[in-house]
This record gives C-alpha cells, structure tokens and sequence, in this order.
C-alpha cells in the first residue's frame, strides 16, 4: 500500500469548512458583525495555513510559535490601533472599532486554527484539541438552554418561536449538526473518497436518531430532587444501614417510603418537570401550592412510610386517569374552594399529583406528545380560608373508628416527643389551650424558629433520625422537618401524616396562570386533619438556612411552557411578519422547503437503508446465480469480496488481485481459487475457466472461512453493516 | 495454485521438444530445480533469470564479489545439454573483462592459416548458450559495444562476414557496484540492450547457513537432477510466445505504466516503447512459469520495477528506481483491477 503523506484537499476544505463554523460560533456574542464575518473567514483560512505549516519541514516549535505569534499579533493589534490616537482620528471611532475587531477575530482566530491544525498534523492524536475547542465553542453557543431552559439562547429560541417551531427541536437539529461538524473534524481519512461516505453514514445515523424523535418525544430534562416522585434512580450517599434494616426491600419506585438522606441533593433543579394550568384563579392562605403525590402515615417502628392499610389516606388521586376518576374520600366542602387545574407532565412520574387536595381527575389532551409526556385535569377543592379562621375545629373525624385514629396518632416510643410538645404548647394562651390547629402552629412556630435548613446533614444512620435532628442539631431538609413535625403534632393528640410532592411558592406564579413545577420544588410536609376541614397542610418553613436562597424561576420559561400546554402558542414577535417584499417571502418559501427536507429526511435515510441492505444482498446471495457461465465467476469473485470486506479485509489501493488473495490466504484459501477462475475469464484464458463448475458454491465456502476465523462480534458487525459492499474492490 | 489445468506430462527424456505450455513449464521446472540446488536462497533471482531466458533477454546482475553469480551463471549452462554437437559451439562460457580486452577477444578473430593460404574465423567466446560477461563495466566502450551488438542482433561480424550465434545466446552479465575507479559505467541507452537489471542483495541468515552446511555436497554439483536439452528451450521460448494470452487491458495497463512514468517529475527520461515491446514476452513467460496461459496484473506489478528500472532516468535527489516505479504503476494497475469486476 502507498501511504500518501498529506491530507487530499477535500478533507481539509472540509475541515477548513467545520472550523469556520466554529470560529463564527466563538465570535458569536462578542464580535461586531464585521469582526464575525473576519472570525469565520480568518479560522477557515487558517486551517490551510496549519496544514501547510504542519506538512513543511520546519521544527515543530518553529511551526507552533508561528501560529501563536499571528494569535498574539491579532490580540495586540487591536490594542495599537484601538490605542494610537492617531489611527482613530484618520478612521474614525466606528471604523477604527471595527478594523480592530476584524483584525483581532481574523487574525487571532486564523491563528488559533493553524496552531490546532499544526499540532494536529505533527502529532495526529492532538487533533481532540481541536475537537474539544469546537465542542467549546458550540456549546457555549447554545449550553443555555441546559435544564430544560427551551426558551434560551434567545436568539435561538425567539426565532424559532417566531415562526411557531418548537425551539427544543432546532437545538436537536443543532446539536446534529454540531455533531457533524465534530465528526469531520475527527476524520482521520486521507482519502478524500472515503470522507464523504463516512460523513454520509454520520448524517443518516442522525437522521434515524432525529425521526426517532418524532416517534418517542424529545429528551426529558433531567428530573431533580431525592423524594422518587419520578422513580428514577436517586442521586446522593446510599442510605444508612439503621434505615435500610426496616424496608421490607423496599424499591425506590413504589413511593412506599421516604428516604433519609445525609446528602440531599437538588443538582439541575432548575430543569421544570410539570406545568400546571390555574383555570380559577386561587391563592393558597399557606403561601405555597401543594401539590400532593403520596402520603406517609403509617409507623412501622422506625418511621412513617406508605399505609398499607386500605381505609386510610383515602383522598389521594389512586392513578393516572384514562377515564374520569374520582377521590374516594373527597374532602369536605366548607372553607374551600373549587379549583380546576390541568397538568402537564414534562417528565415521567410514578403517580400522579394534584392541587390539594384533588376531587376527580379526568385525562386531558396531550397539547404536543414530543414535549409532554401526558396530561390530566383536576379538580381540587382548596384551602380558601386564612388559617385563623380555621380554628376551633376539632381534631380528626367524628367517623373514624379508634383504630384509625390510632393510626393518625401513633409515634415512635421516645418519651422525649411528647414531653417536647408538651413544652411547647404549654405557651399557648388558655383560649386556645385545647384547640387542635392553635397546637399545631404552635409547634410549627417553634419549628420554625429553632430549625436550620441544609440539604446536609447526619442523621441517616441513627437509629431514629427523626429524634436525631429534632433532639440533636435540628439541621436538616424537608424530610426532618416533616417527620418531627408530624411526630410533634401526633404527640399532642392530633391526627398527622407526612405528605410528598411539589410545594410552589406562590410568588413563583407571578400573576400568571400557568406554574411551572421544577425538579427543586420536589418537597415534603406535615398535614393535620381538622374535622370539618379535612387535611390541612401546617409546612414547616425554617427561618435558618445553610443554602444559598434560591432563584425565581424564569418566567418567560414558564409563561411559553404555560401557552404550550394550553396548545396555543402562537407567534409572539409580530415584527417578523410585517416585513414586506419579495426577501420575506422567499424567507418564507425557504423554510418551507427545509421543514419539508427535514420531514423527508427521516424517511429518505430509512429508504436508503432499505435500499443499501437489498443491494448487498442481492450481490451477496442472488447476483451470480441469476447468470451465464461467462459472468459468473466474476459476480461470484465479487460477492466473496463483499463478505471479505465486511470483516475489514480489503484490498489496498495498487495491490493486485493476486496479491490480495495470497495475502489473505490465511483468511480464506477458497480466493485463490476463486481470483484465478475470475482472472482467466476476464484476460481471456484459452484454457477455458478452471473448476467451473464449483463456482457458485465458492462464495459461500469463503463466507464460512471467515465466519470461522475472525471473533464472532466482527463477523456480526459486518453483516449488519449496510454500506459494507461499498468497500469490495 | 491451479497446476491441475496443465496437465503434467512426463518429458520425453530423450530430449522431445515441448509441444504445449505443461512441456514447457516442465522444461522451466527442471531448470529451476538444477540453479536452485547449485545456489540457495536466490529463488526470486532465479525466476527472473528463467523469466529472461524464456523470453529470449538478457540479464545485467549488479552484485558483490562471490554472491553466487558464476556459480548462478555455470549451473544454468550446465543444465542445458547440447543436443547438436555438431556446431561446436558450448554450453557455458565466461569472459572477465578487463581495460585491455579487445573486441576480437570478445567475437572471434580471423587468422591466417598457412596450409590453406586462407583466412580461418575463430570464434570468440560469444560462441556459447550462456555467456557469463564478468564486470562488464570495467572494459573500454569499444569492446562493450561489441558485445553488446552481439547481445542485440545474435551475430557477429569480422573482417565484413557476419557469423550467426546461436538461438538460444543468453548474456549474463555482471557489474560490480563497489569499484568506481576504472570503470566504464553502462550508459542508459546501453543498459536498454538487457532485459533486467537484478540486484542481488545479501541472502537470508538460514539460506546462508545452508550454504555452509550443504557446501561439500554442492561441489560435486547437482548431479541427478534432470537437464534439459537447447532444443526444448527455444521451443519453450516458441510455445510461450505463441500460447500466453496477452489481453488488450493488459497491454494498456503496460503503455499506462509506461505513459505515467514520463509524467512524473522525479523521472527525467521514461521508458522507450522499445522497452514495451521487450516486456511482452517477458510477461509471457512468467505466466507460463506461474501455470497460467494468460498474462495478467501480478506480472506487470512483480516486472514493471525489473524492467523499468534500468531504463529511466532519475531527477537528481531521487534514489530509488523502484519506489517510483511501484507508485506510478500503482494507478494503472488499481485501474486494472477495477475493470475486471465491471465485467
């Protein structure tokens, strides 16, 4: 084989070509519109100086300061024509500004491409340097959009919104793309014949993996938060041994429990998981919507988890609606109000969650399947009351048996729970010495007041971790505090469980009527039961935090994921659409044109598969068994070189026929045979064609070599490889 | 590979010309086997060496002092028996030539015979089957042109009559490459008069240790291996030339070769089409060694190098003849090896 030293000019263009791109996405935000034009210009020119450079004789120190020496040039450029006076007087402030910014993006930039490009010619594994400056650069182009931010980067979004597309499935289309570019970049082909085959190949994998999109919905954000409401596998330490002893191997995806966690983390919480549509307006007396998914009130010795008992914890939505379902204990309807919601579901859940606290649920129409995963409409009957109008009910309910309110106002033996209790409501005045809810917020008060917040804590591995923070340092998350305030409440005679699911502050909603639900907001509470009021949510908010406070959410996110769910989103930017002329309209037809490629495209590489997979069949099986004794042993020869080729054995560029067989010999003996059968037909053997009439039987002799002599997972990898005929020479 | 379509039949011992290629691949067979057991570990030289006989060229060998060459030389005389002892004329000869040799030393010399008051012609060593042209390079142009006229008409002439050599005449001649002083270095277009020019590197440490080993029994040289007759060999040179298929894509792949070598800018003088013609027998012959009737590209890739090498001229700066020759045949034989399977 001839090994020609230098790149073929098609695979630098190419590469010139990807770095360009890459040099406009690095100039992108900070350079004027001259400055980019000079970056992507200036990174394309400087891959054919790199190569030049890298190819030459020169030192490799020599090669490399040359391409950093045109990097300093560019970035001191600017500094001495933005600094001379004089310079700035003969242009002007504008036009100085912009020479120096095409000088410092097209030289600075053309100088950082040859010095990648060089490096990457002189040592052939530095070319993931330049992988990884594209990488970077394309993703700092567009890693805004990170947690499920769709509306970020604007300029990406507002463009995509303007013309009604989902902008989610333009960063797909870009990050294909990327994925392109990155890919040509790696090539290591010094063929340029090869390249474009391989980049094909590439294009039409993405293509598959694009039109699965549209089968199987876009990618979830990554779910947050270490309560298992979405069962998917928990981040953070593993639970501590004391804990582990009392679950009956218990699953994390049965929400049978709620684990105590040392560490618990809330990392890419900022991703939303659901969007919940206010059809009535509804403003919750506690600050915060509680969105109910499970509740824990049954103690098992070491901690409350999941009734296993059927006549308790009735007012839960049982499952995902398919039909229209309703509550089997509604709550009572005095001092609440009717609230209908819709929910979105942005990612999977075990169960499903609903304003507290829910009446019946009926499915909803999925506004865009590739986005949402399902949705369901509500209808709550909420808290509507302030919390002192609520007082003076009694606890629990007149018609519950003794085992139920057993149940409620069961807690752990430790004395201490009760006697801390006691402590605490001993402060309340006589009036509401007695008062069920007047107990309550007085624990929480006390709570409140002498808690710490820190996702960070050690209580796992106690025996009762409840005890352990609520007796020790009082530092932990919501699960603490739900637990202690539950046993607290228990231990003052009211009916008590711990409640999981999301809690919104209702700032977050800011006058809107949609609430984003994002994975942070995955949250734990104590509920009491109020005869007459049924249960009412008594949250803990500790006034002392170890974590840093955290941010609104992005309303802008939460307003377009609000009109998507309601199936309505509209071009927002109106601008776009007066423009005038002939140029919007071509603009227009253009798109068309591109969705409609785009739409093909998934379909098209599907047939090409089809297409390429019924060739290579038909050479390997049919082809020279449809023919006359002439043609034969060349279509015979062919189909023994397309099993060949599959495994890798093909013949080098100028190497003979013969030569290739002998070569291979060890692979397959049956070539030898079959490349003389074939030579002497086609140089015209007066000899005749030798063994005639065992040539229909060699390509399959050759196969069953292969398959014996190479490990099974190539063989495999070449039968399945659609374009591997392409390869037979 | 594939003798099977040959069908091998015994050679008439008594020395019956071949009629078909298995004949003459017999008569090839029996050669090798004798200058294989005289010299070890030199198989690709002697193939081509067959390669060279078969197709009616000579051999230049370019080698060190006692790599086997007179030894080469001697075995492939020794194997040809003269079956027409009439002509006097023998099997093997050898000429050292050195600065004072004359061209009569190397042709013949007509003297005065007294008796018969005429002028007698007395053949000079060119007069034999295989001729063993030691150091070629070290004798005056005028005594090399001699013998290489007679290496490219097979005859000679002195005193204005012009004596015939033999059919089969097959020169073997050698150059030393180590001493430059003195010499005579064959110009190109002399080199053009032989087929190949093989250089003949160091043998491989076993095929050495053979030598050494097998030395004593070699002495008493090959012995019962079968010879072959003058006559077979022409009528091998005959049936080769008249039985190998040369297929016009063959012949294209040769003149591409030839076309793309001119073109390229490390050769400063290409091929002659001379050279063209002169490679058609040559690969006539391999293939009928090979078993094959029918020329074909493996021959044009082991060849091309043997016969180009010595017939181009190299841009200074560019050392190696077959590195160039390889890559610019590279093209035409890819093409070659495409067209078959378009079928």
């Amino acid at each position: 084989m001839i090994d020609r030293r230098r790149d073929s000019f098609f695979v630098v263009a190419l590469r010139a070509l990807a770095l360009g791109v890459v040099g406009l996405a690095f100039a992108w935000r900070v350079a004027l519109p001259e400055g980019l034009a000079a970056a992507g210009i200036g990174a394309a020119l400087g891959v054919f100086f790199g190569q030049r450079l890298g190819e030459s004789r020169y030192r490799t120190v020599l090669v490399l300061a040359t391409a950093a020496l045109m990097v300093a040039a560019g970035v001191t450029g600017r500094a001495l024509l933005v600094g001379s006076t004089g310079l700035v007087v003969a242009f002007g402030i504008e036009r100085a500004l912009v020479v120096a910014d095409v000088v410092q993006y097209g030289l600075g930039l053309a100088g950082a491409s040859a010095f990648l490009r060089a490096a990457a010619v002189r040592v052939r594994t530095l070319v993931v340097l330049e992988v990884a400056a594209a990488g970077a650069a394309l993703a700092s182009l567009v890693g805004a959009h990170r947690d499920g931010a769709i509306n970020r980067p604007m300029e990406l979004a507002d463009w995509a919104w303007a013309r009604g597309e989902d902008p989610a499935v333009l960063l797909v289309w870009l990050g294909a793309a990327a994925t392109v570019v990155l890919v040509v970049l790696l090539l290591g082909e010094r063929r340029a014949r090869r390249a474009p085959l391989h980049i094909a190949a590439v294009v039409g994998l993405l293509a598959l993996l694009l039109a699965g999109i549209r089968v199987f919905g876009l990618p979830a954000p990554p779910a947050a938060g270490d309560l298992g409401l979405t069962g998917k596998p928990q981040a953070g330490r593993p639970e501590g041994k004391a804990n582990a002893r009392g679950q009956r191997g218990g699953r994390s995806d049965q929400l049978t429990d709620l684990p105590f966690r040392d560490e618990y983390s809330s990392s890419g919480g900022d991703a939303p998981v659901a969007v919940i549509l206010l059809h009535d307006d509804y403003s919750p007396p506690s600050a915060a919507y509680y969105f109910r998914q499970a509740t824990f009130s049954q103690y098992n010795g070491h901690r409350l988890v999941a009734p296993t008992r059927s006549d308790v914890d009735r007012d839960l939505l049982p499952s995902f609606p398919t039909d229209p379902v309703t509550v089997a204990e509604p709550p009572p309807s005095d001092g609440r109000a009717r609230v209908a919601t819709t929910v979105a579901l942005l990612v999977d859940h075990l169960k499903p969650f609903a304003l507290e606290s829910p009446l019946s649920a009926k499915p909803a129409q999925n506004p865009d399947p590739a986005r949402f995963r399902r949705a369901y409409r509500v209808s709550s009957q909420s808290i509507a009351q302030p919390y002192e109008a609520l007082l003076g009910h009694a606890a629990g309910e007149p018609s519950w048996s003794a085992d139920v309110l057993r149940h409620y106002t069961e807690t752990p033996p430790d004395p201490r729970y009760g006697a801390l209790a006691d402590e605490i409501v001993q402060g309340l005045v006589p009036q509401y010495a007695e008062d069920p809810l007047a107990k309550a917020l007085a624990i929480k008060d006390w709570l409140d007041e002498n808690g710490t917040y820190s996702r960070r804590s050690r209580h796992a591995e106690a025996q009762d971790p409840t005890a352990d923070f609520l007796f020790g340092d009082r530092t932990g998350y919501c699960v603490h505090f739900a637990h202690a305030a539950t046993y607290l409440y228990r231990s003052v005679g009211v009916p008590a469980r711990v409640a999981s699911g999301y809690a919104v502050g209702e700032q977050n909603r800011a006058g809107g009527s949609s609430i984003m639900v994002r994975g942070k907001e995955a949250h734990a509470w104590p509920e009491i039961h109020l005869s007459g009021v049924g249960w009412l949510v008594v949250d803990i908010q500790p006034h002392r935090s170890l974590e840093p406070p955290d941010g609104p959410p992005d309303r802008d996110l939460q307003r377009t994921l609000g009109e998507m769910a309601r199936g309505q989103h509209r071009p927002e930017d109106k601008r776009h659409e007066e423009g005038r002329g002939r140029g919007r309209e071509l603009v227009r037809a253009a798109s068309r044109v591109l969705q409609a490629l785009g739409r093909a495209l998934g379909p098209v590489a599907l047939g090409v598969l089809v297409l390429l997979y019924a060739i290579k069949l038909y050479r390997r099986f049919l082809a020279f068994r449809l023919v006359g004794p002439v043609a034969r042993p060349r279509l015979a020869y062919r189909a023994a070189l397309d099993r060949l080729s599959e495994v890798g054995a093909t013949r080098f560029r100028g190497e003979t026929r013969e030569a290739f067989a002998a070569r291979i010999e060890g692979l397959s003996p049956t070539l030898v045979r079959l490349t003389w059968a074939h030579l002497a037909v086609f140089f015209g053997s007066p000899g005749g064609v030798p063994e005639r009439d065992h040539i229909g039987r060699m390509p399959g002799a050759v196969g069953r070599e292969v398959r014996r002599r190479v490990p099974a997972w190539r063989w495999a990898l070449g039968l399945v490889n659609p374009v591997s005929w392409l390869q037979s020479r | 590979m594939m003798m099977e379509q040959l069908d091998a039949k015994p050679l008439n011992p008594s020395g019956a010309p071949p009629s078909s290629l298995a004949g003459a691949r017999e008569v090839a067979d029996r050669l090798r086997a004798r200058l294989a057991a005289a010299v070890l570990g030199r198989d690709e030289v002697i193939e081509l060496m067959l390669v060279a006989l078969l197709a009616d060229g000579h051999v230049l060998l370019e080698d060190y002092p006692g790599s086997g060459k007179t030894t080469l030389a001697k075995a492939l005389g020794d194997a040809i028996v003269d079956d027409l002892p009439d002509d006097d004329i023998p099997s093997f000869r050898r000429i050292q030539f050195t600065p004072d040799l004359l061209p009569s030393d190397v042709t013949g010399v007509s003297i005065f015979d007294a008796p018969t008051s005429t002028f007698h012609f007395r053949r000079g060593p060119v007069f034999a089957y295989v001729l063993l042209a030691d150091e070629i390079n070290r004798t005056s142009p005028k005594v090399q042109s001699a013998m290489l006229e007679a290496m490219a008409e097979k005859q000679v002439t002195v005193d204005n009559v012009t004596h015939k050599l033999d059919e089969l005449f097959f020169v073997i001649a050698t150059q030393n490459p180590l001493d430059l002083a003195g010499t005579y270095p064959l110009p190109v277009a002399q080199l053009d008069r032989f087929l190949f020019k093989l250089r003949m590197e160091h043998i491989s440490r076993d095929a050495e240790l053979e030598v050494l080993a097998t030395w004593q029994t070699r002495l008493e040289g090959p012995g019962d291996e079968p010879r072959v007759t003058r006559t077979q060999v022409i009528e091998s040179r005959r049936v080769t030339r008249a039985s190998v298929v040369l297929a016009a894509p063959v012949r294209e792949c040769l003149v591409d070769i030839a076309r793309t070598l001119r073109l390229d800018k490390r050769v400063l003088q290409g091929a002659s089409t001379r050279a063209l013609v002169l490679a058609l027998p040559a690969l006539q012959a391999r293939a009928m060694l090979h078993g094959r009737d029918f020329a074909s590209a493996e021959d044009i890739a082991v060849l091309a190098p043997r016969i180009f090498g010595h017939r181009i001229e190299l841009a200074p700066g560019v050392d190696d003849p077959d590195v160039v020759i390889s890559e610019c045949a590279a093209g035409p034989i890819e093409k070659l090896a495409r067209a078959s399977l378009r079928g």
